[in-house]
């Protein structure tokens, strides 16, 4: 493939973005129209003034420019509630809050296209969403300790925050299950042949986007666990409970 | 990379893997040899004159696996320069385990791979910070790290880069 290699394992910022404008929102339409309006991807519902509608970001984004729409602001992007969220992550110091799927992309596209639908001050906003994904980021920095070659869980972490250490972790723990793996070979000598070359970096096996993808595809905006990197193909962690892997990975 | 060896049994013909002139490799002589042929060469049976089955050769702990590294790996894995030891201590270091299975040398590994990546991550998230004190200890870290350890690295800082980059858009 001519895909570049760091491409090809993990998704940019931007991909996620423009994965998560596919999500549906609310949005309370200013204009009313003749009839409704078929998209190639899409059907645009006939719009009556002062009705709600659900639509996805990317529509209402070109809508609201047009000012044909206004965007009320999820339930969750209020001062009060990051607030609280904030709070909690603090005092919480062995898991992370619930927050939606995609939190920080959605978060960020009001706070860029739907400025003035915003009820709360958007610099207080941005300042909250700042300080949650550091926090977050703190205490997933304090988690890596806990690497091993087999698993690793992260409940009620983002896909934007997942997707920042895909890349880094996968490469990690695809190198210690080579030297697990190196244990497991009985034949010894005899095998070398047979062997995977050390020196290839692509030996390890990441199939973790694609669980991510899905997690986005059925995702209605409400929280989801993701599950990261299963590096090791002799070992099944499929029948792994959730729980068991949380418990496994105290932060 | 070489790795040195020892040969159980007289082979005739193979004196110019040595070097010295002779037209055969003596028994008990120690050669540096690549790994690949190392490998290959080990896992050759050859029955002896007394009539038990010997390796054509033996392979000899390489002097990156010395009681001495092993020891500053366990004590202070993020400390040690790596690099210095081996600019391919990962790899070799698979292909040794792999041969020889042993479980606690794999152990070592890993720990020192976790405890350094651990280290890496940290350093890769404040690595265009203006903080010069900083600044010279993560490059002296960076000058630590071996061939595996780099790539990680630098996937590492590009991936944080781009967030960090997406964030403040």
């Amino acid at each position: 493939m001519t895909f570049p290699k760091e491409l090809q394992e993990t998704f940019t910022s931007a991909e996620i973005v423009y994965l998560a404008e596919n999500e549906l929102i609310e949005v309370i339409s200013n204009v009313s129209m003749n009839d409704k309006l078929s998209l190639i991807s899409t059907e645009l519902p006939k719009f009556r003034v002062m009705s709600t509608y659900k639509i996805p970001i990317w529509l209402a984004i070109i809508l609201r420019k047009q000012n044909k729409i206004t965007v009320p602001p999820p339930e969750w992007l209020n001062e009060n509630y990051l607030a609280n969220k904030y709070q909690e992550e603090v005092t919480n110091q062995t898991a992370f809050t619930q927050l939606p799927n995609n939190w920080l992309e959605v978060s960020k596209i009001f706070l860029k296209h739907f400025v003035q639908d915003l009820i709360d001050n958007e610099d207080v906003l941005l300042k909250l969403i700042q300080d949650l994904k550091e926090i977050r980021l703190v205490k997933l920095r304090k988690g890596l300790n806990n690497l091993n070659e087999i698993n690793l869980g992260f409940n009620d972490l983002s896909l934007m925050e997942i997707n920042e250490f895909r890349p880094f972790i996968s490469r990690v723990m695809g190198n210690l299950a080579k030297f697990q793996k190196s244990l497991e070979n009985e034949e010894g000598v005899e095998n070398y042949d047979d062997a995977e070359d050390p020196g290839d970096d692509n030996a390890y096996d990441d199939d973790d986007d694609d669980d991510d993808l899905d997690n986005r595809n059925t995702s209605t905006g409400g929280r989801k666990d993701s599950t990261m990197a299963e590096a090791n193909d002799d070992i099944d962690d499929e029948d792994m409970e959730m729980e068991d892997i949380v418990n496994e990975f105290e932060l | 990379m070489r790795i040195p060896c020892k040969f159980n049994v007289q082979v005739a013909g193979l004196g110019y893997l040595e070097e010295t002139g002779n037209a055969d490799i003596k028994e008990n002589t120690k050669l540096e040899l690549p790994v690949w042929l190392a490998g290959i060469l080990s896992g050759i049976p050859i029955m002896s004159e007394e009539g038990e089955e010997v390796r054509l050769l033996d392979l000899l702990p390489p002097d990156a696996f010395n009681k001495k590294i092993i020891n500053s790996i366990k004590s202070n894995s993020v400390n040690l320069s790596l690099r210095s030891v081996l600019p391919n201590f990962y790899s070799l270091a698979e292909r040794w385990c792999f041969w020889f299975e042993d479980a606690a040398f794999v152990e070592i590994i890993q720990q020192m791979l976790k405890d350094r990546s651990v280290v890496m991550n940290d350093y890769s998230f404040n690595l265009n910070s203006t903080n010069s004190s900083n600044n010279d200890e993560i490059s002296r870290f960076v000058h630590s790290l071996d061939n595996l350890e780099k790539e990680i690295f630098m996937v590492c800082v590009a991936s944080h880069k781009d967030a960090k980059q997406w964030l403040n858009s």
